[in-house]
């Protein structure tokens, strides 16, 4: 078992070759939630293959796939090199491929009067009337999706941009699978949340089957986020409640009213007079760490904000569950506990399948409740 | 197991992470692309519902297929000669056009008529009385052309002199025209 990649060329989409497992060095692939994304594709130049009119004929560049669905990887990977990409003295050609945001966004469409016409159904429109192919064999939609008919209207755009337009303005998603075989693919609409639920078959067990990895970037909130969860909270927390006590003669305070007052000192101050801000947090004298106290308490009682993560997956028997889109369950070991029962949306995976295999995702992550 | 940094999957510098820091906000390359898709939607808005006046195009008359278009202030001239007559482009400036009487007559109908009797009134180099001979030169060539409301008569005189008889038909220039009585054509 191994991953093939295969070339085609960038205007006709005629076959062109495939390189043997000898001609590969590392293959990279990785899925957006849109389908393809990004891929690098490295070739010794000792391979006969490595030859640039083999792969970018004409300077037209070429489509790449890659099949790696022997390994797991649940979809084919195509995408297009858009120019000819020479290496120079490196023992190897790297080939940098792009997903089909590459190629649909040279695919000009024409205006879209405004209409309330599923998204799908404006999108098979314009992949008809387009007069350079944009290689989308059909465009179907989940039943759901069908039911939305916000207006939309744009002037003359691209392909892509009509798309991803489309999205933002519908609340919905699509995904686009590659056949196989060819540069022809299928674009599927669907509502925001339409990918499959595995969260019922999979979960990932932090040190068991998946590492969660540091990110620079890390889950610690800033202080505008601590102040946006403590003002979103529904209930709030025990100890918090506890801290706010109305003086005689303020008004009658509810939980809610009580948090949102904990987080806005100077109301407090107004209502309560100065000794209340004794006990409550000030925003202008609090240390971040006290703010993060108040967001974890509420966080575990309450409202999970989503957050990201980035995990690397070790159990390769996991990959046909890694697509985009899809429900996984997670059990991670934070340090506050708030993800040891959590389920996962899928945004991207990277899959390495060749020469070693490896896989990490990003993930949107909700504390699962009850 | 470690990746290199040049890798899709490295934790700092690879798609996961760009992933995650494009969501939080933290990606300058995905704040331009944010401000890109933005710039370009507002385009297209514009584009698609507030549609640049670009002129107008003449589609009768002698300038027939003409366009006229605004000028830098998006404005076109209009020279107004005549209440009633054909809408001509200017010569010489495409921001402008004129709503001119016919010129030189032919055709029938009010503005034809009053054309036609101003012509020559100038040709004769003097008012023309209703109904009087004005004498020109026999040596010019005359030629009379008249509309369905006026008559004519050329003789000359033994001395070389051309009498031009001209019949004005007031009451069928007013029926054209709609406007009672006569006065003041000549």
């Amino acid at each position: 078992m191994s991953a093939r990649v295969r070339f085609y060329h960038g205007e006709s989409g005629a076959y062109l070759g495939s390189p043997t497992t000898d001609d590969l060095g590392t293959v990279e692939v990785s899925f957006d939630l849109h389908g393809s994304n990004v891929a690098r594709v490295e070739i010794p130049r000792c391979s006969a293959f490595s030859q640039m009119d083999q792969h970018a004929p004409d300077g037209l560049g070429a489509f790449v796939e890659v099949d790696a669905q022997s390994l797991g990887v649940p979809d084919i990977w195509l995408g297009a090199i858009p120019t000819t990409q020479l290496g120079g003295e490196l023992p190897s050609r790297v080939l940098d491929a792009t997903g089909p945001a590459l190629y649909l966004d040279e695919v000009p469409t024409g205006p879209v009067r405004e209409t309330g016409q599923p998204a799908a159904t404006i999108v098979r429109n314009a992949v008809q009337a387009a007069r350079r192919s944009p290689w989308i064999a059909s465009v179907t939609a989940s039943s759901e999706e069908l039911g939305r008919t916000a207006p939309y209207g744009t002037s003359a755009t691209t392909l892509w941009k009509l798309a991803t337009d489309l999205e933002t303005a519908r609340w919905e998603a699509f995904y686009i699978t590659p056949r196989g075989g060819g540069v022809e693919s299928d674009l599927h609409w669907m509502t925001l949340h339409g990918g499959q639920d595995f969260s019922g078959e999979v979960t990932l067990i932090a040190g068991r089957n998946c590492i969660p990895q540091p990110t620079a970037y890390g889950l610690r909130p800033k202080l505008a986020e601590s102040l946006l969860v403590g003002q979103s909270f529904g209930l709030g927390s025990d100890v918090m409640a506890s801290q706010v006590t109305a003086p005689d003669g303020a008004r009658p305070m509810g939980i809610h009213d009580a948090l949102t007052l904990a987080l806005s000192t100077r109301q407090v101050r107004k209502l309560a007079g100065d000794h209340a801000s004794e006990v409550l947090p000030d925003l202008d004298q609090t240390a971040q760490e006290g703010l993060d106290l108040v967001a974890e308490a509420t966080m575990r009682r309450a409202m999970i904000p989503r957050l990201l993560q980035q995990v690397e997956v070790t159990d390769c028997a996991l990959w046909p569950y890694l697509r985009p889109h899809s429900l996984l369950r997670v059990q991670l070991d934070d340090d506050g506990g708030v993800f040891a029962d959590a389920v996962a949306r899928v945004r991207t995976v990277q899959f390495r399948v060749a020469p070693t295999l490896a896989c990490t995702i990003s993930v949107d992550l909700w504390r699962m409740i009850g | 197991m470690t990746h290199p940094s040049d890798s899709l999957l490295h934790p700092i510098h690879g798609v996961a992470a760009e992933d995650i820091a494009a969501e939080l906000g933290h990606s300058t390359g995905a704040r331009i692309g944010a401000l890109e898709r933005m710039v370009d939607r507002i385009l297209r808005y514009l584009v698609l519902r507030i549609r640049a006046f670009r002129g107008i195009q003449i589609l009768t008359g002698p300038d027939a297929g003409a366009l006229v278009t605004p000028d830098g202030n998006g404005v076109i001239g209009i020279e107004c000669q005549s209440e009633t007559g054909t809408i001509q482009a200017v010569e010489g400036t495409p921001h402008r056009m004129s709503i001119c009487p016919p010129a030189g007559g032919g055709g029938g109908g009010c503005a034809s008529a009053y054309s036609l009797i101003s012509l020559y009134t100038m040709e004769s180099g003097g008012m023309l009385p209703e109904g009087q001979c004005v004498a020109v030169g026999c040596d010019k060539e005359i030629i009379l052309r008249l509309g369905e409301c006026l008559t004519g008569n050329i003789s000359c005189d033994p001395d070389g002199n051309a009498t031009i008889d001209i019949g004005i038909n007031f009451a069928c220039i007013c029926e054209k025209c709609g406007a009672p009585g006569g006065g003041g054509i000549g």
